[in-house]
């Protein structure tokens, strides 16, 4: 029962993305407000289907993926609808939908998680850090999209032409504003993921990194680097253009240490 | 007499070339004394703004005098130019009522960059008056020029043209909104005290930005623009300063600013930051390098760039221009029947006559015979005769009002022919 609600949600999800994409053929707006609408109904839907879900399934470690990938889609669909209400970000409902639909599909992959937490202790840690990765992804992907939009948007003003639906997308300010909080708030959630991964290796064989565990050694070398270009931007006020280029080839890192992590 | 017109607009010529040709006061004095000494110019007035350069001039010799008018224009750009320049697809000419219905156009603002802004009227007026003080202009530039104003003015009351978000100020706002969202909490900087720095200026703090500063080299200019509520004026030895921290800056100085130079840029970015800088360069020639637009995070419009938006502006506004157009075309149909007075007002009235005489005879020839209608019936066919004369009338006299050709002696005469018109005429 609960995978035919889920099937729904992306069909919903499908379907918003389709309106969105026809919307970008045709300019016409009523077919965004349309694929909004049908993004709310299929958001509010996915939530009621994961509260059951998850009193199926009341330990996060037998949640596995579909749960987790849902859950990020969710929160992708919720950021969406949020940005939309208070920043008019409607525009940005193609970039959002695809992937809220590719999180969708990859949680259909469904495989169990949580075997190797034994203890009360490491499956909290393996918790926080499963949860912690799939909420880092899905507040990256928000500045991932924001970037992209930025730099779309910036291109037409500095070519002085103003066409299609990148001529609708919010203010580079809003762009820019919306992409950074989800850049430190993404920080914040990847050194939750960095502290609870140690904490659980830790338990799990004695050590909080192992060197030759390459990802480990890549997730700390990530969040170093991470640091590091978030300390650049204050201190040498790296903004816009650059800085979202240097944004976008860090959510392309991050997403290749995930599938090097699930694999 | 004869009205002409020759100039380049920003359709035809693009801001190079345009800032080359613009003559200001110094240079419009000695066109005037070329012109006015030639054999084939008895008047003239010169518009010279950031988006045309257009000499008006009334002769009795038109071809000689748009060569030579031709030559005053181009003579600025000639005298730097290496080689012979074409200046057949820039330059145009217009006579008679063309040149009526041109300048009714432009002072009406349907041949701007953005269509219904109201400072091209105001630009025409300074011309005239210029024009004037310089007793460049006689009776019939003074007639053509201020029925010209007029028809401005009914454009604007009798149509909704110049409402709504279409004025180079409103554009800016745009622009700087797409930049900043919101300009609250930025900051504004006037570099120069041009008449359109002034109204983007305007514009630009109704989105009620943080500060608004004014500078200008000379620094009493600034203080009297503090004085008129634009901002608060600061002495030029800020502008570094100013420049680290300023948001926006509208440039309408003459001559480049050293200080917004591409080097210089590139060093000021670093020092801010890299925080947005949006310029609004309406200069003319331009203040800014156009290299600059290639410094990160640096926006740099000139005139010429606000044709993307104001294209568009245009086709939604075509409904409107349409009504415009009909105004403008019944004044100049209108004010080219009183030029044409001495030949061809008597043509259309005798043709006038002669039908109207003819309808009246044959009306109560008819009328005798159908002795059983009512007095309503015979007012009605009366009515009804009297609309089929105005419609049958209505193309040859409009073709007399407006077809240049049909002015001309020869063909007035064979017009008169036709209808037999000299007994009623003479």
């Amino acid at each position: 029962m609960l995978l035919y609600s889920f099937i729904t949600v992306l069909g919903l999800y499908l379907l918003a993305t389709l309106f969105y994409l026809v919307r970008l053929l045709t300019k016409q707006p009523r077919l965004s407000a349309i694929g909004l609408r049908l993004t709310v109904i299929a958001a509010l839907l996915q939530f009621v289907t994961l509260v059951f879900h998850f009193f199926s399934a009341p330990s996060f470690t037998q949640y596995g993926y579909l749960g987790c990938f849902q859950i990020s889609s969710l929160i992708l669909a919720l950021i969406f609808i949020t940005l939309c209400f208070t920043k008019k970000y409607y525009t940005s409902g193609p970039f959002f939908l695809v992937l809220i639909v590719v999180f969708n599909v990859i949680s259909f992959s469904d495989s169990a998680i949580g075997a190797h937490a034994t203890t009360s202790l490491a499956g909290l840690l393996y918790t926080l850090h499963f949860a912690g990765i799939f909420l880092c992804l899905s507040v990256l992907s928000v500045s991932f999209i924001s970037a992209l939009m930025f730099l779309l948007s910036e291109k037409q003003i500095k070519q002085k032409r103003f066409e299609g639906v990148v001529a609708k997308f919010p203010a580079l300010a809003d762009l820019e504003s919306t992409h950074d909080k989800a850049l430190y708030f993404g920080f914040i959630l990847f050194t939750l993921v960095i502290i609870s991964g140690a904490g659980f290796a830790k338990i799990r064989t004695g050590h909080y990194i192992q060197i030759d565990n390459i990802r480990q050694v890549l997730s700390l070398f990530y969040w170093i680097l991470f640091a590091f270009f978030l300390n650049l931007r204050v201190m040498r006020g790296w903004q816009g253009h650059k800085n979202m280029l240097l944004s976008l080839l860090g959510f392309s890192s991050m997403v290749l240490l995930f599938i090097i992590g699930l694999s | 007499m004869n009205y002409i017109t020759v100039g380049i607009n920003h359709k035809t010529a693009p801001i190079e070339i345009r800032e080359k040709l613009s003559l200001d006061k110094e240079s419009q004095q000695k066109v005037f004394t070329k012109a006015l000494n030639s054999p084939f110019i008895q008047e003239a007035i010169i518009l010279s703004t950031c988006n045309r350069v257009e000499i008006y001039g009334v002769t009795t010799k038109p071809e000689e005098a748009a060569h030579l008018l031709s030559e005053l224009l181009t003579e600025p750009y000639q005298k730097e130019a290496a080689e012979q320049k074409d200046w057949s697809s820039i330059l145009y000419s217009k006579k008679g009522a063309d040149a009526i219905n041109h300048l009714f156009h432009v002072v009406s603002s349907l041949d701007s960059q953005v269509v219904g802004e109201n400072q091209i009227t105001a630009q025409v007026r300074e011309a005239y008056q210029i024009a004037q003080d310089f007793s460049a202009t006689g009776y019939y530039l003074n007639k053509l020029f201020e029925r010209a104003l007029f028809v401005a003015k009914r454009v604007k009351t009798e149509t909704d043209i110049s409402k709504g978000n279409v004025s180079i100020g409103s554009v800016a706002v745009v622009l700087a909104k797409k930049i900043f969202g919101s300009l609250k909490n930025r900051s504004l900087l006037l570099l120069g005290a041009g008449k359109i720095g002034k109204t983007v200026v305007r514009h630009l703090k109704e989105e009620a930005p943080e500060d608004t500063f004014i500078l200008n080299r000379t620094f009493s200019k600034a203080q009297a623009l503090q004085e008129e509520g634009l901002g608060k004026a600061v002495p030029p030895e800020e502008l570094s300063q100013l420049l680290n921290s300023i948001d926006v800056i509208i440039t309408s100085a003459t001559g480049n600013v050293p200080e917004l130079s591409l080097e210089r840029l590139k060093e000021i970015m670093g020092g801010r930051k890299n925080q947005p800088l949006f310029i609004i360069d309406l200069g003319m020639p331009r203040n800014v390098s156009p290299k600059a637009s290639s410094v990160d995070n640096v926006y740099l419009y000139n005139l010429d760039d606000l044709k993307s938006i104001t294209e568009k502006n245009k086709n939604n506004r075509d409904l409107l221009c349409h009504d415009a157009k009909n105004i403008i075309e019944e004044e100049a149909a209108l004010f080219y029947e009183n030029c044409l007075a001495p030949d061809v007002l008597p043509t259309i009235s005798g043709l006038g006559n002669k039908f109207e005489t003819i309808r009246k005879t044959e009306l109560k020839k008819s009328l005798a015979k159908l002795v059983h209608l009512s007095q309503n019936d015979i007012e009605k066919i009366d009515k009804l005769t009297q609309s089929v004369v105005s419609k049958i009338l209505h193309d040859p006299v409009l073709s007399l009002k407006t077809q240049k050709e049909m002015t001309k002696p020869e063909a007035l005469s064979l017009f008169k022919k036709l209808f037999r018109l000299d007994d009623e005429t003479s």
